[in-house]
């Protein structure tokens, strides 16, 4: 359901440090990023949650997925992580009701503030930037999709 | 549902709003449907966003999933969904065909692609639309006449995350499915506590 109020972002982030964390700690700092990023979203006056989650990776075999749907931060985790010094995250915000440039400034703000505050280099990598209005996917509802301005360059990306 | 012809391949539709809990159902269940019908069913996972999490989440699983990626398969990828569900058709020959499409997805306009379907015989489109049962009343009011829609496309609607709401908020939210206008079968069931998944994968494999 694509409204006008609608923005989806995502990105990619890469985490590194100089010393093996344990898996534990890592899965931690997970979360909380998780819990801190929707929270602002809560208080930058985001209309409705969506979907906010992601998928971490160290190398090997450990994964971490969380998924934030409701407004009081509490992310839901499948996966563990293993003790690593690097992390890659793939990271999905899907939102109602609050702008891009805000939403890109809180996960810059907390990626700060969480990862490169306590000692880590982290990189964000924006792949993808969705808003409703400025993309002829709010008419979802009530047209034919051959129609639709995307069928002719699928797979584009923002 | 879209009955074509017998004793080929059956597709179903997982559908609902963006983190009603589509990927963990699926992956709570896809095991008991293998069992049952005694070969692995085909994944099709549209993500939002051109790169994926609910196919790289199956993919830890151990599952197979074609992932369809940097778009909507109910519009802007819509054919491309067609030719892919008509390659695994052709190549594969599974007798399912699980496809997710992405929370923000019109089921309807999904269904409207696959009319378009030529390849090996399909038996039934069967389309499941699962809704966040604490959710449900902020989710209705905020997307309103599109969330209308996505309940329309729906042969059977899956309350997920009955563990989370107590038996009168479950109770209030089959019965405003019932004023939307929805006449289906409802199935309360929490994929993460495992709770109803029988009564789940009965409605899946079922015609």
């Amino acid at each position: 359901m694509i409204t006008p109020d609608f923005t989806g972002y995502g990105a990619r982030l890469h985490v590194n440090g100089n010393a093996p964390i344990e898996g534990s700690e890592l899965e931690e700092m997970v979360k909380t990023f998780m819990s801190k990023v929707s929270l602002a979203c809560v208080d930058a006056g985001v209309k409705l949650i969506g979907h906010i989650k992601c998928i971490v990776e160290v190398p090997g075999d450990g994964y971490l997925s969380c998924s934030v749907t409701n407004h009081e931060g509490r992310p839901r985790c499948q996966g563990s992580l293993s003790d690593s010094s690097r992390f890659d995250m793939v990271l999905n915000i899907m939102i109602y009701g609050l702008e891009m440039e805000k939403v890109e400034r809180i996960v810059s703000d907390q990626v700060t503030s969480q990862f490169a505050g306590v000692g880590l280099s982290p990189r964000l990598e924006v792949v993808e930037r969705e808003g409703g209005e400025a993309h002829e996917h709010h008419a979802h509802e009530g047209h034919a999709h051959e129609h639709h301005a995307h069928e002719e360059h699928p797979g584009h990306h923002h | 549902m879209v009955h074509t012809s017998r004793c080929s391949m059956q597709i179903l539709i997982v559908a609902g709003f963006l983190g009603s809990g589509k990927t963990t159902l699926i992956l709570s269940t896809i095991e008991r449907i293998n069992q049952l019908r005694k070969e692995n069913a085909a994944i099709i996972v549209n993500d939002f966003g051109s790169v994926g999490i609910d196919g790289k989440i199956m993919d830890k699983y151990g599952l197979e999933v074609q992932e369809v990626m940097g778009g909507c398969i109910c519009c802007s990828l819509g054919s491309f969904l067609l030719d892919t569900v008509q390659r695994i058709a052709v190549r594969m020959r599974p007798d399912m065909m699980v496809i997710e499409p992405s929370g923000i997805a019109a089921p309807q306009q999904v269904l409207d692609t696959l009319e378009e379907y030529q390849g090996p015989p399909i038996e039934f489109v069967k389309t499941l639309v699962v809704i966040d049962a604490p959710r449900y009343e902020k989710v209705s009011v905020a997307m309103g006449r599109p969330f209308d829609h996505q309940l329309g496309a729906a042969d059977t609607i899956l309350i997920n995350k009955v563990d989370e709401v107590d038996q009168d908020t479950l109770d209030w939210i089959e019965g405003d499915l019932r004023k939307r206008g929805y006449q289906g079968k409802v199935v309360p069931c929490s994929a993460t506590e495992r709770r109803n998944l029988d009564e789940v994968v009965k409605v899946m494999v079922e015609p």
